[in-house]
């Protein structure tokens, strides 16, 4: 029991000093550059890292300071939309009609998927259905012979 | 595979539609017509209560839309709190909605300029929707009965103030 004792007190000195240096590395827990993608500019309509306004440098002071604050990326996002309303995000919500861009894609994706494999198939069945080409006759075979002969004797 | 390019057809016609700020105000007032004013819920800014359009029905209201980045609205505001003072006494009410803006600098922008009229928030730019709003700022003078009688697509001045909100206060 005391050995146990003393080496509970030795990992508590030990990592006594390194538990506030992790805590410390671990903030800023996002940065500025990488929110400007996820936050949009409300009166320019584009994400704030493209976006050049008034506006836009509101919301970045907005965003700096809770960058500051160690806020991580979905705190401030929760943040900007209490301030701002759910339109602030650039990843359009999963409900109502903004449900269309996350469906849209994939039905597209999934469309032309359908559509290039049933233009394949079709070409595939059209080919096997074809009728085999008929067999050479004799006449046939004696024309290219000479024609093969002649050919032959040409380039000597 | 026609079906779905017609489908994706339909939602980008929604889309655009959806994007094109609605005219329907400024053509009224064109042809001399009053349109009925959206009715709108709001916020206040600074009490959180939620107030309509709807309630201010019997006044006449000066509905501005500004935010506190917007440098013409701040030169605006100072206009706007002194007609607010002058026909608050005649059924006049000047209501502020702060949009696009962070409440705590819309608070900070209405301690600086010591506004006192109503102000209303609307962060997601409803307003700026249902009116058919471009910029900032931009007011709708509101008849009595809840109509739209004229509109400023950018700051007012008192000239603005004089021609179009005196004559509905019987001033």
């Amino acid at each position: 029991m005391r050995v146990a004792l003393a080496l509970l007190a030795v990992c508590a000195s030990l990592l006594g000093p390194v538990a506030p240096a992790l805590a410390a590395a671990s903030c800023p827990r996002t940065t500025e550059v990488a929110m400007e993608s996820k936050i949009m500019c409300q009166v320019c309509g584009v994400p704030l890292a493209l976006a050049n306004s008034l506006e836009a440098d509101r919301e970045r002071v907005l965003i700096s300071r809770l960058v500051a604050r160690c806020d991580s990326a979905s705190q401030i996002e929760a943040a900007m939309v209490a301030q701002y309303g759910p339109s602030i995000l650039a990843t359009p919500p999963a409900h109502g009609f903004a449900i269309t861009a996350w469906l849209v894609p994939g039905i597209a994706i999934a469309a032309a998927a359908l559509g290039i494999g049933g233009v394949l198939l079709s070409v595939r069945r059209r080919r096997s259905d074809a009728p085999l080409p008929a067999p050479v006759t004799a006449s046939e075979d004696a024309r290219l012979d000479a024609a093969l002969a002649a050919y032959s004797q040409w380039n000597e | 595979v026609l079906l779905a390019t017609a489908g994706v057809l339909v939602l980008l016609a929604l889309g655009l539609a959806a994007n094109h700020p609605s005219r329907g105000l400024d053509q009224a007032i064109a042809e001399g017509r009053r349109a009925a004013a959206p009715n709108v819920s709001l916020p206040s800014l600074t009490t959180g209560r939620i107030y309509t359009l709807r309630a201010f029905r019997g006044r006449v209201v000066v509905l501005n839309l500004w935010a506190s980045w917007c440098e013409p609205c701040r030169a605006e505001a100072p206009v706007l709190e002194r007609w607010s003072r002058q026909i608050a006494a005649h059924g006049g009410s000047v209501v502020g909605v702060d949009t696009f803006d962070a409440s705590s600098d819309a608070r900070s922008f209405m301690r600086q300029l010591h506004l006192t009229y109503r102000m209303l928030r609307d962060p997601s730019g409803v307003v700026k929707a249902s009116f058919g709003v471009t910029g900032f700022p931009e007011s709708f003078v509101i008849d009595r009965s809840g109509r739209v009688a004229a509109i400023a697509r950018g700051p007012v001045d008192d000239a603005f103030m004089r021609s179009a909100v005196l004559p509905l206060l019987g001033a």
